[in-house]
């Protein structure tokens, strides 16, 4: 749609000027001349128009295959499989698979049966390594026929025998063993050990996803012979101390009817939405879980790649209108330099309109030039960038995505559009002005005087815009909207500033204002706190805009006094830099709008990279706040949990509590719309981990509660922490859960968190069993290993069960200087047997942390694109003033000026430019973090903390690299010789 | 009416002032002047009496602030951009002090471009732009570009840019002030030959010797149109 209408305006721009380019040679050669005798200038404009394109290409190109990418391993990883029937049980397929047989639906395309149980598996090589998997009994016949496409079912081969099992891919990486290594898998009491015959791709059957399988978007399956359940539950050796296994499968294993849709792969909503329904019904009596499991991934899918885009979208942002001003920039000084060629002929009988008609034809010829360079650009850009992002959208916390290129036509031929619309519309606006330009003053090289508008317009506008301003801001707070809390502010100055406007005291009101203005923004980060505490594209881009512009008005009225003390001893500086200084201090429009592109660039990348300073910082302190008082976590298999008194008995433990952990599927009012919550099993079903626990765990391994919660929701306060933990540990209807709940998964900023008094939802997904609980504190953090975690009283896990849970997961606490790592890996070591798992609180805070730290690194490098843009624009701004002052610059050598003198001014006056900007920028992003961060705007409060050394590097960077980009105007500079101002004659 | 020919041009109460941050400059005050057709008109004064502001005002090249310009039946003052603009196509050719050409077009392309622009077509345009070119004298600089022609060649390509469309007006600005003695003279024949073709010619000067060769002279001082000394018609 949005695409229709800027390419419908395209061709509305383009039509007449083909025709004009056609059918009147005189324009054409008007048009068309300059660029053949001056290729440097066509160049230079239409490397601007290139480097704009290729910047908003690129950002739409990686928006693309960002989306495409996530969606396709959800619908490659389950493959034929549309829905799933769970029960639990081991013969209940073959009823399950004839009732849906029995809705004889037009959309379902066939079912397959499989028998499946989550527990621990150890793979033997030389360093054995557990990890929880899906174990999978399927006919592997069947299942490579099931869906009718071989190749989507991922399985291949026979189904294997006797001691063979056959690995996912995911599984063989995660515990490091390769076919003919052994594995044993641990279930029901008892254990059996395999050898691998080979390996399956995260595809279709073999990648299955079932409700139970471990969360993340890997696939960790392992395919055993058929009957291998029924023989171990019959093993006379099994160890009925304990009686379940997997989840809350009553210890047994869980029949799974997988079913096709025959539109399969399309992921049709409406279909799916139909025959699970249908199923529903059909297995009403049977006391089944009907799953519409591939519409969850997709759902899945779509949220998180909506998550990334719009973050990259938000770090990005000034990277692309940097891009917009580099067109607008280069577009206007095309138009300058035409004015006077455009006065003589003019002078000649030249009319207004063809005077338009000319500029905006060669305009046209630049722009379509440029754009289909600039869209290429774009698309290798932005296959550079994903490159880059391979990494951070591989790791297992993103989801392993495997990030595939995709470039729909649709978003380059939108970046063509919408950098020919603004190029164009700038080259009309400038040949309008330049058609109006009095004759006169143009051929006796006299600037036009500037246009003043009356008092009474200033005053309408400005009380227009006040109130607009108070109506904006009200609203913004009051619904604690970001961009609004900051744009009516401003918008309010803006027109408190036009109210009272006369030039002589624009300085002085125009400093006030942006200062009140850059103030108000630093303080609504605290003041209007709610607004703030998803840090989505509204919130960096509001914050960056308004801070930087406010800086760099306020830096471009005062310019002349910063910089004067720096002009005012001639004799004590070289004279290139006095002249340089001169010549900044001289800053119009154009070079504001650079400062404006250095500095918001800047913003962002201090912004990225002191919030990653400050997550780097806190990785002792996550670790504190995931694990309480104790160190290290140790999951084990239910059947077999490590018993507590084995690890209190290791040297340096202190002391030893024990949990019952399940997982379940989480319903929130946050992630789930009004409406969606009542069908049961919603797409909107995300996996937590369920953690419940008894008085002897308070104090010990209880996480410490959010305390910037607690200030804002009023319930927490002075009630001690242990007394919340033993109301929870109580009451069998309330839950902790972590502030972190739903912050996003790549960057952790938070997005909106559950309040005290919120209902939840948990749901035992093989069997349905549910409880609906009431949040009753907000934990500082419970994310880690891949999971989020709730507390709940133990109860709570015995009914999600439907069983007497055992204590599978131990919080070890251990004396000062203990190495937990060690100590984690000793327990892993003995207790293999249990499944156990143990890793320290603080590996798993810098595992979590890491990833955050490369997703910023990542957003990072794609935020300094925009200062590839602003170095263009530099650059073109530099040649643009060089050839301005072409006569001073001659004069100056006339009267004894050396050459080398004027390359260095140039290049002086573009280093305080892009300096001022750095400096600019800098200011904004680490003011606007340490807000953040002191208001618990990135998760919790952080420390503040500046990366200095990084910061002066990148500015050191900046200013060599702008200073290096001043070298073509700088050479031209030098070259201009004393003769020139006499011979110059345009 | 002079000899009964008819007045191509008559301009009345003239006004115009610049606006300068520091003051107002009354640059024309209530000047009258009335051009007939075919004439050679001498435009005298010192530096900065108004002379070229005169010529602008009077062709329609800037506005004026009071007073009424009628050229051909036509008040300037009244007319639209576009009106003005289609006066300067049609009916007047200028040469100004410096040879003002399109750098990136060679001499007839100078002279061509603006016929093309104002509607002639491009073969015409080209024959009388060669015509003209080889009548200032240039006919061997054609492809040459404004850069590689002297200062006297430039000049006269420009005049032949203001003659090849055979206007009705030539203005012409102190067309020699920026040339030596020799070739000044030439251009100043060059122009008088033309204007015995049948344009009229309106000469901006400081140079009362060149003053003296035209029909009819008219002297600017301080922004007001004196008597005219040398009127030998
Ligand atoms: N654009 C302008 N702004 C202000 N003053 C001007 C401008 N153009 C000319 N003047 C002033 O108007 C007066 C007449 O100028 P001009 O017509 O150029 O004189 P002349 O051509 O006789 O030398 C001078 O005092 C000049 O300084
Ligand atoms: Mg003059």
């Amino acid at each position: 749609m949005t695409l229709l209408v800027l390419v419908i305006v395209s061709i509305a721009y383009s039509a007449p000027l083909a025709y004009i380019a056609i059918a009147r040679p005189g324009l054409r050669l008007l048009a068309f001349r300059p660029s053949i005798r001056r290729p440097g200038r066509a160049i230079l404009v239409v490397s601007g128009a290139v480097l704009a394109t290729a910047i908003v290409t690129s950002s739409s190109v990686l928006g693309d295959s960002l989306g495409a990418s996530i969606r396709r391993s959800a619908v490659t990883q389950l493959g034929p499989v549309d829905e799933e029937i769970l029960g639990v049980g081991i013969d209940r397929g073959r009823a399950i698979r004839s009732a849906v047989e029995r809705t004889r639906s037009p959309d379902v395309g066939g079912s397959l049966s499989l028998l499946g149980v989550v527990t621990t598996v150890r793979g033997r090589d030389f360093i054995p390594r557990v990890a929880q998997a899906q174990v999978l009994e399927v006919d592997f016949a069947a299942a490579s026929r099931f869906g009718g496409d071989p190749s989507a079912t991922g399985m291949t081969g026979p189904t294997p025998t006797g001691d063979a099992a056959v690995l996912s891919a995911d599984l063989s990486n995660l515990i490091a063993i390769r076919p003919r290594h052994r594995v044993t898998v641990y279930a029901f009491g008892t254990s059996r050990t395999f050898r691998i015959a080979r390996l399956l791709p995260r595809v279709g059957v073999a990648g299955l996803a079932t409700p139970l399988s471990p969360s993340g978007s890997e696939s960790f399956n392992i395919f055993v012979p058929s009957g291998t359940f029924a023989a171990m539950l019959a093993d006379p050796s099994r160890d009925r101390a304990v009686d379940n296994t997997g989840i809350g499968a009553q210890g047994l294993p869980v029949s799974i009817v997988a079913v096709s849709n025959r539109e399969t792969g399309s992921g049709d909503r409406r279909t799916s939405a139909a025959v699970t329904t249908q199923l529903r019904a059909a297995t009403s009596g049977l006391d089944v879980e009907v799953h519409p499991v591939k519409q969850q991934l997709l759902d899945d899918a779509d949220r998180r790649s909506r998550s990334f885009t719009d973050l990259f979208r938000a770090f990005g942002f000034f990277g692309a209108a940097g891009g917009v001003v580099l067109l607008i920039l280069t577009f206007s000084i095309l138009a300058r330099d035409r004015v006077r060629s455009m006065g003589i002929l003019r002078a000649q009988g030249l009319s207004r309109r063809d005077t338009v008609a000319a500029l905006a034809l060669e305009g046209w010829l630049y722009t379509i030039v440029g754009i289909s360079a600039g869209a290429l650009g774009g698309v290798a850009l932005g296959a550079v960038a994903l490159f880059a992002a391979r990494d951070v959208f591989g790791s297992p916390v993103a989801g392993s995505v495997e990030l595939v290129f995709s470039a729909r036509a649709a978003s380059i031929a939108a970046g063509c559009a919408i950098g020919l619309i603004i190029a164009l519309s700038v080259v009309l606006g400038a040949a309008a002005i330049v058609s109006r330009r009095n004759i006169v003053r143009v051929m006796r090289r006299m600037d036009d005087p500037p246009h003043r508008p009356g008092r009474s317009a200033l005053v309408a506008s400005g009380a227009g815009l006040c109130a607009a301003g108070v109506a904006i801001g009200v609203t913004g707070i009051t619904i604690a909207n970001p961009v609004a809390s900051l744009a009516g502010p401003a918008l309010f100055a803006l027109g408190v500033v036009l109210f009272l406007y006369t030039p002589a005291r624009a300085r002085r009101l125009i400093s006030i204002a942006s200062l009140a203005v850059f103030v108000w923004s630093a303080l609504a980060v605290t003041i209007v706190r709610d607004a703030f505490t998803h840090l989505g594209t509204g919130v960096v881009v509001a914050v960056g805009v308004v801070t930087t512009f406010c800086a760099v008005a306020l830096a471009a009225v005062n310019h002349n006094a910063l910089i004067r003390p720096f002009v005012a001893r001639p004799g004590r500086r070289a004279p290139a830099f006095t002249l340089g200084l001169a010549y900044a201090r001289t800053a119009r429009l154009r070079t504001v709008l650079i400062m404006g592109m250095f500095a918001t660039v800047l913003f962002t990348l201090t912004l990225l990279i002191t919030i990653r300073q400050l997550y780097g910082n806190d990785v002792r302190d996550l670790g504190r706040r995931l694990g309480g008082k104790s160190a290290i976590e140790i999951a084990s298999n239910p059947v077999r949990p490590v018993p507590p008194r084995d690890v209190a008995r290791l040297d340096g433990v202190t002391h030893v509590a024990a949990a019952a952990a399940t997982r379940a599927q989480i319903q929130t009012a946050l992630a789930a719309p009004a409406g969606t919550s009542a069908a049961g099993a919603s797409a909107d079903a995300r996996d937590v981990t369920v953690v419940g626990f008894d008085d002897t765990f308070i104090g010990h391994g209880s996480p410490p509660l959010a305390g910037s919660a607690s200030r804002r929701s009023g319930q927490q306060r002075g009630e001690p922490e242990a007394s919340i933990y033993r109301t929870v540990a109580g009451d069998p209807t309330r839950v902790l859960v972590g502030a972190d709940l739903d912050a996003d998964r790549l960057s952790g900023f938070p997005a909106g968190r559950l309040r005290i008094g919120d209902p939840i939802t948990l749901r035992n997904p093989a069997t349905g069993a549910m409880r609906t609980l009431t949040v009753g504190g907000l934990v500082a953090a419970a994310r880690y290993g891949g999971s989020d975690h709730v507390y709940a009283a133990r109860s709570v896990v015995d009914q999600l069960l439907g069983t007497r849970a055992t204590s599978n997961l131990l919080f070890v606490e251990t004396n000062e200087g203990v190495n937990n790592d060690v100590l984690a890996a000793v327990v892993d070591g003995t207790h293999l047997a249990n499944g156990a798992y143990a890793r320290s609180f603080e590996r798993l805070a810098r595992e979590s942390v890491s990833t955050r730290r490369q997703f910023l690194d990542v957003s990072a490098g794609y935020a300094a694109i925009g200062l590839v843009a602003a170095l263009a624009g530099v650059a073109i701004v530099m040649i643009d003033r060089v050839r301005e002052r072409r006569r001073q610059i001659s004069m100056l050598r006339a009267f004894g000026c050396r050459a080398a003198t004027v390359s260095r001014a140039c290049r002086v006056e573009t280093a305080v430019i892009a300096l001022e900007g750095t400096i600019i920028g800098t200011v904004c992003g680490l003011l606007i973090t340490w807000r953040l961060s002191s208001n618990g705007g990135l998760g919790q409060r952080l420390p503040f903390d500046i990366p200095v050394i990084l910061l002066l590097l990148i500015a050191a960077v900046v200013v060599a690299t702008s200073v290096a980009a001043a070298t073509v105007p700088a050479r031209r500079a030098a070259r201009l010789e004393p003769a020139a101002m006499l011979r110059a004659d345009d | 009416m002079t000899l009964g020919r008819p007045d191509v041009l008559i301009a009345r109460g003239v006004v115009k002032s610049y606006r300068t941050e520091a003051e107002v400059v009354h640059a024309l005050v209530d000047v009258d002047v009335t051009v007939h057709d075919g004439e050679f008109l001498a435009v005298t004064g010192p530096s900065g009496s108004g002379k070229t502001t005169l010529l602008n005002c009077l062709s329609g090249l800037d506005t004026i602030d009071a007073g009424s310009v009628v050229l051909d039946g036509v008040d300037l003052a009244a007319a639209d951009d576009a009106l003005r603009t289609e006066q300067r196509a049609s009916t007047m050719g200028f040469v100004f002090q410096t040879a003002n050409l399109l750098p990136d077009f060679t001499a007839l392309e100078n002279v061509t471009l603006p016929m093309v622009l104002a509607g002639t077509a491009p073969k015409e345009a080209r024959r009388a732009a060669v015509a003209a070119l080889e009548r200032v004298g240039v006919g061997h600089r054609l492809r040459h570009y404004p850069s590689q022609l002297s200062g006297g060649e430039q000049q006269r390509v420009a005049i032949a840019r203001a003659f090849a469309k055979r206007p009705r007006i030539v203005w012409a600005d102190e067309p020699t002030g920026n040339l030596d003695m020799h070739t000044a003279d030439q251009v100043i024949d060059l122009l008088r030959e033309l204007h015995a073709d049948g344009t009229t010619l309106i000469l901006v000067t400081h140079d009362v010797g060149l003053a003296a060769q035209a029909d009819r002279g008219i002297e600017v001082r301080d922004g007001r149109v004196g008597t005219d000394p040398s009127n030998r018609v």
